[in-house]
Formats: structure tokens, sequence, C-alpha cells
């Protein structure tokens, strides 16, 4: 049997009360939270460099085309700029 | 110059309409383990860009090579890269990009390519800028904004 936590927070129970509005039940709302920040999370974690997209996707269960299209529609790109540099530089060198 | 492309980079490519320019000019290898993250699996989904990116593999433009089975596409990409005399890796994934540069691999980016492109005088000023913004959407700002400025302060 799974743990059960009890959470406090009164904007939680607003967001529930939409979401019934919408004609989701409880379970199914929590379940849409839970996977809405899980996404979150893990997008922040691939713009922070901490995960690559192959990673991203193994967390969020997509496969990796589904989840370049879901990190162009929220992020973009992660490329900071000492990467960018070092790549413009290789760029100037190879073409020389 | 030939470069290995991993399955981020190639899909970001052929979306931002960049694939022909790149494919004509530059000889492009991908590992089997890209040909099935950006071909075989995206095309029983639907992707369009599946198609162009298959189009270019059977008309030879684009070369599937075989390596050693790596658990993770990252390792396919490095495995062909030492396995022949290929100037770049190119990536659009930081994390990848880190660890390439702690192997000693060279690296490109989408945008650094176009910049390549414009240093060898196939694009024109215009013409890398077009292609530049063209990509935006799927890149950093940073990326973008370097990219933009290494273009401009050429005169020509």
């Amino acid at each position: 049997m799974g743990e059960v936590i009890i959470i406090r927070d009164s904007s939680l129970r607003s967001v529930l009360d939409l979401m019934k509005k919408e004609g989701l039940d409880e379970e199914g709302a929590i379940k849409k939270i839970i996977r809405l920040g899980i996404t979150d999370y893990v997008l922040e974690l691939y713009k922070r460099g901490e995960l690559t997209v192959r990673e991203a996707s193994e967390v969020l269960q997509l496969s990796l085309r589904e989840t370049v299209e879901l990190i162009e529609e929220k992020i973009g790109g992660n490329v900071a700029i000492q990467e960018q540099i070092k790549a413009i530089e290789l760029a100037r060198k190879l073409s020389e | 110059m030939k470069i290995v492309v991993d399955s981020d980079a190639l899909i970001k490519i052929t979306k931002a309409g960049l694939k022909e320019l790149i494919v004509n000019n530059l000889e492009v290898a991908i590992p089997r383990k890209v040909y099935e993250e950006t071909v075989e699996i995206p095309k029983t989904k639907g992707f369009p860009d599946a198609l162009e990116i298959e189009k270019n593999v059977s008309t030879g433009r684009i070369s599937v090579k075989e390596t050693s089975k790596g658990e993770k596409g990252e390792h396919e990409v490095v495995n062909l890269y030492q396995s022949g005399d290929y100037s770049a890796v190119v990536s659009d994934d930081r994390k990848f990009l880190k660890q390439l540069d702690r192997m000693g691999i060279p690296y490109l980016t989408p945008a650094s390519i176009i910049v390549y492109l414009f240093y060898r005088k196939i694009l024109t000023r215009d013409e890398a800028i077009a292609y530049i913004e063209g990509l935006r959407k799927y890149i950093s700002d940073e990326e973008y904004l370097i990219s933009i400025m290494e273009v401009k302060k050429w005169e020509r």
C-alpha cells in the first residue's frame, strides 16, 4: 500500500476546485498537478544543463522526439555563453 | 568538413529549414541510434521532419554509420566521432557539450554552423543573419545573440 501524504495548502484546494469545474475528479486533478510539476522540474534541470535531452525524455517517459518538441515549446534551447563562444571559436578555426 | 550530428541538433536543424544548406555543404554522419531517434520512432508518431531526414539518408546526403552499441545515443555519437576523421560533433544540448569539452572533443552548435558557412563565404552576411533568425525559436538566447553579434561585426 502506498504512503499517505497530507498536504495543507489553500492554493492547492482552490486549484482542485477549478479543475473540478473542468470535469476532473479529485484523483485525476491531483495526478495532473503532479505531472505538470514533474515536467516543469525536469525542464528546469534541462535548462540548467543538469540533464541531457535524452535523460529528460527517460524521466518524463516520452520519446526523444516528443521531448524535443516539449523543450521547444517551453524553453527553446539551453546552450550557455561559454559553450557558444567555444563553438564560434572552433567555427572560425575550421574555416581557415 | 565532416561532422557527426546528434539527434537534438538534427531535429532542430531540420525544423528550422537549415538541413539542406548543411547537407549540401558539409559531410554529415549520424550513428544508427540517432537515425532511430530522428526517423524510425518519430515516423510512427507522424512527425514530418522524420520523413525529411529519411529522404536525405536514402539519397546519401546523410550517412548512417554503425557503431559499437552504447547504452545511450551520446555514447554512439562519441564512438562515431572517435572512429573516423571528423572535425566536430554538432549538438545543442548543454550537458552533452560539457561532456564533450571534458573529453577534449571539439563541438559546434547549430548556430555556429551558420557562422562557419559565413566565414567560408558560402553565405553572405544577410543570408547568415536570416538563417540564425530562423533558428531563434529552437535555441537559447545566448546562442542566438552571440551568433548574430559575430556575423554583424563583419562588414561585407
